[in-house]
């Protein structure tokens, strides 16, 4: 979860993982202020959803590009289709819209700025309240007469859409979604917001004081900009370590995944995956997690799926 | 940098073909010395470091003309792609004059095309040479697929200070042409410059 201060407006990714109860106290390491980030609530029972205002607006679609132009066609064209447009021109504006109003289908450039595209499913999957939501990526093609590959992988992502396609079939791929999501969704939307929804209420809870906030210690809650950074460095160079190990031995790593043996049959590769690691994250970020294993375990899910493998 | 073979009258110029794993390096390669005439090439070899493939020919342009009388080799080479074979990039950008940077443009690659960047920025300097100023061509490749990052966003992420740049699809060749003159053009015309120094 993307988060803002709410004094200097210094934003932070923050684990979900780490709110284990209603909220978590954090500390700016930039102003020192501390705040309250409470978990907010699944907008989803039906009661609430006859009264929200959004039907009779069109339902929300989000629109995440850079480009302005871009975003006004698209929101004309959805417009005009009856759907209620919404708009960000970066991944951490998405992000912040995406868990205030709850969209339907989010329509992401693949290559936004702050958050690539391709990260958004992956962040959106993690993110319980945010699970529903329909990715659809938006690729850009130089020319586009030319023979196309059909993409091994969304990411994923719901769907895809090159840009020149936006006009005649966006608004389509939009509706396919949303009614798939429908027939799906029936009922166990109910058993989930009352799993995950917790209090709707928007004024800070003052009840939240003890058990929560002792179970941590505050020195380990807070993080400097600093640090998050060098997290997000030592994530992304995990990525690329192990894409490229999958990429060099893809035959290897689908017998690996089929015979559950992905660490011994890569082993040198990995190996030598983790000295460059070793060489390059500072120890001290190292040990928050293991990042590689955390990689490759994505990986090899997203793999099983491919290839069709119950997990 | 330049390598000046006196007997034969030729002056090697290094071309590395810098980039991430699987992103065409090879390809754009292997598609110059298939359609080179086989007079002018000289051998496909393959260096065998560590597990990937390292390629490497030379060949000698006969419209070029000469430097001072001398005929200008190109060496073509490649590295290897794969992030941690760091040791190998590091060895054989060792006496370059010149970098392709095949980026291969598939979204999901844009953080291996930034690690390379940033990669051979520091193995040029850890050589000697600094990213500003060495002749640099920039190649996005894979342009064919539809999961392709925005032409932009590459520009601006990979080439800030502006080189020459193509789109490119090697495995049809698309490109790779334009990227050999484009790199050429730059390193005979910073050779010339020095050699009018000297």
């Amino acid at each position: 979860m993307i988060i803002r201060c709410p004094q200097c407006a210094t934003t932070y990714k923050v684990d979900d993982n780490r709110i284990s109860g209603d909220s978590l106290k954090l500390r700016c390491s930039k102003c020192g202020q501390i705040f309250l980030l409470k978990k907010k609530a699944v907008p989803v029972p039906e009661r609430a959803k006859e009264e929200l205002p959004v039907i009779a607006e069109g339902r929300k679609v989000l629109i995440a590009h850079p480009s302005s132009s871009m975003r006004e066609m698209m929101g004309e064209l959805l417009r005009e289709e009856k759907f209620f447009p919404l708009y960000a021109k970066n991944g951490v504006e998405a992000v912040s819209i995406m868990e205030d109003t709850h969209p339907e289908v989010v329509i992401v450039d693949v290559a936004l700025p702050d958050i690539f595209g391709f990260e958004f499913p992956e962040l959106i999957k993690k993110d319980k309240r945010l699970q529903s939501i329909k990715v659809i990526l938006v690729a850009s093609i130089y020319d586009k007469t030319r023979y196309k590959r059909i993409p091994q992988s969304l990411y994923g992502a719901d769907d895809f859409i090159e840009k020149h396609h936006i006009r005649d079939s966006l608004a389509a791929k939009i509706n396919r979604l949303i009614s798939r999501q429908e027939e799906v969704q029936e009922t166990p939307a109910v058993a989930e917001a009352a799993q995950v929804g917790v209090g709707v209420s928007e004024s800070p809870s003052p009840e939240v004081k003890t058990s929560d906030t002792e179970k941590f210690n505050e020195e380990e809650l807070v993080q400097t900009p600093a640090d998050m950074q060098d997290r997000e460095k030592a994530r992304r160079l995990a990525r690329i370590i192990i894409s490229d190990i999958a990429l060099y031995n893809q035959d290897v790593l689908e017998q690996g995944i089929r015979q559950n043996m992905v660490e011994e049959v890569l082993e040198k590769d990995l190996e030598e995956g983790k000295k460059l690691f070793k060489k390059r994250i500072a120890e001290h970020i190292r040990q928050q997690e293991d990042f590689l294993k955390e990689s490759l375990d994505e990986l090899v899910q997203k793999k099983k799926k491919e290839l069709g493998i119950e997990q | 940098m330049s390598f000046i073979n006196y007997s034969s009258r030729e002056i090697n110029c290094k071309i590395v073909y810098y980039g991430p794993g699987l992103g065409g390096k090879t390809t754009n390669l292997q598609f110059i010395y298939d359609k080179m005439s086989p007079d002018t090439k000289g051998k496909l070899i393959s260096l065998a470091t560590e597990t990937e493939r390292t390629l490497f020919f030379d060949f000698l342009p006969l419209a070029l003309g000469d430097i001072r009388g001398f005929k200008t080799r190109f060496q073509l080479y490649t590295v290897p792609g794969q992030v941690f074979y760091d040791a190998s990039r590091k060895l054989i950008l060792r006496g370059v004059d010149g970098v392709v940077f095949v980026a291969d443009s598939q979204i999901e690659r844009m953080d291996a095309n930034i690690e390379s960047i940033e990669n051979l920025k520091i193995n040029l300097k850890e050589n000697g040479y600094d990213f500003d100023k060495i002749p640099l061509v920039i190649q996005y490749n894979k342009r064919d697929l539809p999961n392709a990052a925005e032409l932009q966003e590459m520009k601006n992420t990979l080439n800030p200070k502006n080189a020459p740049d193509f789109e490119g699809v090697a495995t049809k060749g698309i490109a790779v042409f334009e990227t050999l003159k484009a790199i050429a053009k730059i390193v005979l015309v910073e050779m010339k410059k020095s050699a009018a120094v000297r």
